[in-house]
């Protein structure tokens, strides 16, 4: 029974591990925190969840990454404020690996991410939508969560679901239609 | 193109970078995929102790109906972990608790 229990939660990790790795990429902007994210979100289902019935792993899943998605994102904020605060006198022209880290209030899509094509036009213009519009969007049209769904995995109303989701919409329309998009 | 057109031509390219990620990333997301399905299997507190005391602690301890969660026991997940107390033990000393009949009997009676 263990085994079989085993071999079910690699099964279900196995299937899911690539579209969260995108979606946390896209979220981050860079794949070591990406990976980070997503073994994070792995380790915390089978630590705490891996008793619940297989039919809940999804969900589960789901909002584990959003959840750890968002924690990055505020560590960033913290980061970016701290780096402003200590270096507001340094050189501009010096590297610092934080200026990497993609900025909420100001992001730049062609400074963060090398855009080469259609997909890596996508990634851009997804990775600049606020959080909570890009979580709405993939949620909602890539994951196909109802609204219901993914107010829960986002921990908001079906209200909030549904503005973030217009207003993604909305903007990366606005944004990709210059990119093999008519 | 319409709305549902745009957001039809959006999945399908979502879903093309999830089909192309490359060998090197697949590689790590395998590996990220067994570590936690090995170390997420550990309980959350565990303290080492010497491996010829620890049969006297749990024996202590399930007199005091204390619940130790054996991993791979189907216990319609009612579980106690250590709250107070933090027990370290060897690889080999978790595995033979793992074998012990008595946890099974612990688990059962919880339940």
């Amino acid at each position: 029974m263990a085994q079989d229990h085993h071999a079910s939660l690699n099964h279900f990790l196995a299937s899911v591990e690539r579209r969260a790795y995108r979606m946390a990429h896209i979220a981050t902007g860079n794949p070591d925190d990406a990976l980070d994210i997503v073994q994070d979100a792995m380790m915390t289902l089978v630590r705490k969840y891996s008793d619940k019935t297989e039919a809940e792993w999804a969900a589960l899943f789901h909002t584990i990454l959003q959840s750890k998605i968002r924690d990055w994102y505020r560590r960033s904020s913290v980061s970016n404020r701290l780096r402003s605060w200590l270096h507001w006198n340094d050189d501009e022209d010096e590297s610092d690996p934080l200026d990497e880290l993609p900025d909420q209030h100001t992001k730049n899509p062609e400074q963060r991410l090398r855009l080469d094509h259609a997909t890596d036009a996508l990634s851009a213009a997804l990775h600049a939508l606020p959080l909570r519009q890009q979580q709405a969007f993939l949620l909602r049209n890539w994951e196909g969560l109802d609204v219901a769904q993914t107010a829960q995995t986002m921990g908001c109303s079906e209200g909030s679901v549904k503005t973030h989701y217009s207003r993604a919409v909305h903007s990366l329309r606005a944004t990709l239609e210059d990119h093999q998009y008519e | 193109m319409n709305e549902e057109q745009f957001l039809q031509h959006v999945r399908t390219q979502l879903d093309e970078s999830e089909q192309s990620l490359d060998a090197a990333t697949l590689s790590k997301l395998n590996q990220a995929r067994q570590k936690a399905l090995t170390q997420g299997r550990k309980p959350a507190w565990i303290i080492w102790i010497p491996a010829a005391t620890t049969a006297g602690i749990v024996a202590a301890l399930i007199g005091g109906n204390l619940l130790v969660q054996k991993p791979d026991i189907e216990n319609n997940g009612q579980s106690v972990a250590f709250e107070d107390i933090e027990l370290l033990m060897s690889e080999a000393d978790f595995e033979l608790l793992q074998d012990m009949d008595m946890l099974e009997v612990v688990a059962d009676d919880a339940s």
